[in-house]
């Protein structure tokens, strides 16, 4: 998620385990929302707690203990994982996964403690929350804990996930999503058709966050009259629509001595299959063969367009010595021209290029890593882990 | 319909609002042919050019970015491909509408349009699916083509007309986008 220059976005390849979300993508972390709703508000994931009468919970809370309710102002769409400790925050456009919080006017999904959300209509997966009223007559899912007087929902389609709620808290007319804990404010939600995930907040305007739009990306393209050379500073190409479905692509490895750095490729399909590919090998449009005393990777475009993803890569067979060069060339059919300069081959497979088949645009990246280990631990780095392998080295060819 | 014959499709049928053009064609247990036969309609101007390169709709490219002219994935009937044509929404400056077949260079093995028994392009009312115009076999006279143009829909004095081409190109696609002003 850094510039939008280099596509990052269409790289799969493994990532640390996310640290916090600070960056400002609302619209993506949305989806995120079932693993990052898992550390929220001190839930616990308490699956044991007895359901109450007429309800089928699933209690993601915590304990009931309502820890301090730092208020929150509204306008939050901000996802939090702070502590419960949170000072408050006005205007924001994070996730609340906080502690106790009072997001008045909110229309963020929040994750936060206590809260007393009236006419709330957000997610509300919160942390002890106050006693409740009870929901009447509702069709909400409801998941939460002991709740000592029985919940009597009324008009609401809320998911309830609360925890050990004390008084149950009354629902009327709304579809929200209630995940909140027990805590000591009555949350009373009507007419919403949001994920609260809040505590005990204050009234919240009932306006859902949009998604703001993505930005307008030109991605970078060929150039008729030059060849488009990849490096750090300018990694990728997006072929257009007819340079990624007419004729081939060709992959040339134009170095020398051939043998000391050789080429291969890994692959996935849409259907999932994946595999490995090495000199001499044929799989559906893919083909690796010689031309010229080089080495040569062809993807037919035509039976190729249900292949997803492709990484090239090259594994050093002998030291190719301080003064050895060479460049990967890809050709489309139409002859533009991408290079991919390769530098002197440290130990290890080193990833030249990646290609992703992006909505059938196919998209080309230098890549210049060089992963220690084996082809499979190359491959491993990039996502591929869905191939079989004999040994480090060798894949188990897919059926055809 | 022979090569070089055309028709007025709004004469014949005053109401007509679309056509589907349906390409057909058979080389007998040649399969390497068959599978790698790709066809495309190009969407141009007045002078002959496409529009744009956005104008080339196969496979890759399903429509038009006027929607009007559109490739489908899954043909209804017997045809090989098939490109329905909304003629009452494609925009004035598309003059032709014209339809080519050309053999896919992905593989080693090559062969060309001469090993072809059968080629024939048709004409379907858009609506109710009824068969306009047929073609002749255009098969007979390909030897060494890797592309073919195969007929056009033009516009002729406020109305549409079709014609049966059967032009062929030595050199594929790479002709044919150099004929209709498209950079590859």
């Amino acid at each position: 998620m850094t510039g939008t220059d280099d596509l990052s976005w269409i790289r799969h390849r493994a990532v640390p385990a996310r640290t916090g979300a600070t960056e400002d993508l609302s619209w993506i972390r949305h989806r995120r929302l079932p693993a990052t709703a898992a550390p929220a508000a001190a839930s616990s994931s308490d699956l044991a707690a007895p359901a109450p009468s007429g309800s089928t919970s699933l209690d993601l809370s915590g304990p009931a203990t309502p820890p301090p309710a730092p208020a929150r102002a509204g306008g939050s769409t901000s996802l939090d994982l702070s502590g419960p400790a949170a000072p408050p925050q006005s205007g924001s456009t994070s996730l609340d996964l906080s502690g106790p919080a009072a997001p008045p006017g909110n229309t963020s999904l929040d994750l936060s403690g206590p809260a007393t959300p009236p006419g709330n209509t957000s997610l509300d997966l919160s942390a002890p929350t106050a006693p409740p009223p009870p929901p009447s007559g509702s069709t909400s899912l409801d998941l939460s804990g002991p709740t000592p007087p029985p919940a009597a929902q009324s008009g609401g389609t809320s998911l309830d996930l609360s925890g050990p709620t004390p008084p149950p808290a009354a629902r009327s007319g709304g579809t929200s999503l209630d995940l909140s804990g027990g805590g000591p404010p009555p949350a009373v939600q009507h007419g919403g058709t949001s994920l609260d995930l809040s505590g005990p907040a204050a009234p919240r305007t009932p306006v859902p966050a949009a998604p703001p739009p993505a930005t307008a990306f030109t991605p970078p393209r060929t150039n008729p009259s030059a060849p488009t050379v990849l490096g750090p500073r300018h990694p990728s190409v997006m072929l257009s629509r007819l340079q990624s479905g007419i004729g081939a692509l060709t992959f040339e490895a134009a170095w020398s001595p051939d043998e000391g750095f050789a080429l291969g490729c890994a692959f996935q399909l849409d259907s999932g299959t994946s595999s490995v590919l090495r000199p001499g090998e044929t799989f559906g449009p893919l083909t690796m063969d010689r031309r010229a005393g080089h080495q040569r990777l062809r993807l037919d475009l035509l039976h190729g367009r249900h292949l997803r993803r492709l990484i090239i890569f090259g594994i050093p067979t002998a030291d190719p010595g301080p003064y050895w060069a060479g460049t990967l060339l890809i050709s489309t059919h139409g002859h533009a021209r991408v290079e991919v300069p390769v530098q002197p081959p440290p130990p290890g497979p080193t990833v030249l290029l990646s290609l992703y088949n992006v909505d059938g645009e196919i998209v080309l990246r230098a890549e210049a890593q060089t992963v220690p280990g084996r082809t499979r631990d190359a491959c491993l780095a990039f996502g591929y882990d869905r191939i079989a392998w004999r040994d480090a080295d060798t894949a188990i060819p897919p059926t055809a | 319909m022979k090569r070089g014959a055309n028709v007025t499709l709004t004469r014949e049928i005053p109401d007509l609002r679309g056509v589907v053009l349906g390409v057909q064609f058979s080389a007998g247990l040649e399969h390497v042919l068959t599978d790698n036969i790709v066809v495309a309609a190009i969407l141009c101007r007045g002078d002959g050019d496409a529009v744009s390169e956005r104008h080339f709709v196969y496979f890759n490219q399903l429509s038009s970015p006027d929607l009007s002219v559109q490739q489908l994935r899954e043909v209804v009937g017997e045809d090989h491909d098939q490109i329905e044509v909304d003629l009452t929404a494609a925009p004035a400056e598309v003059t032709r509408i014209v339809i080519v077949m050309y053999v896919n260079e992905g593989t080693a093995v090559r062969r060309t349009l001469g090993r072809l028994k059968t080629c024939v392009i048709r004409v379907l009312n858009l609506d109710g699916n009824a068969e306009l115009i047929r073609s002749e076999n255009l098969a007979p006279a390909l030897d060494l083509e890797m592309g073919l143009a195969l007929g056009e829909l033009y516009r002729h004095s406020g109305g549409w007309k079709f014609k049966v081409l059967g032009d062929g190109y030595a050199n594929g696609v790479t002709a044919l986008a150099a004929d209709y002003g498209i950079r590859l």
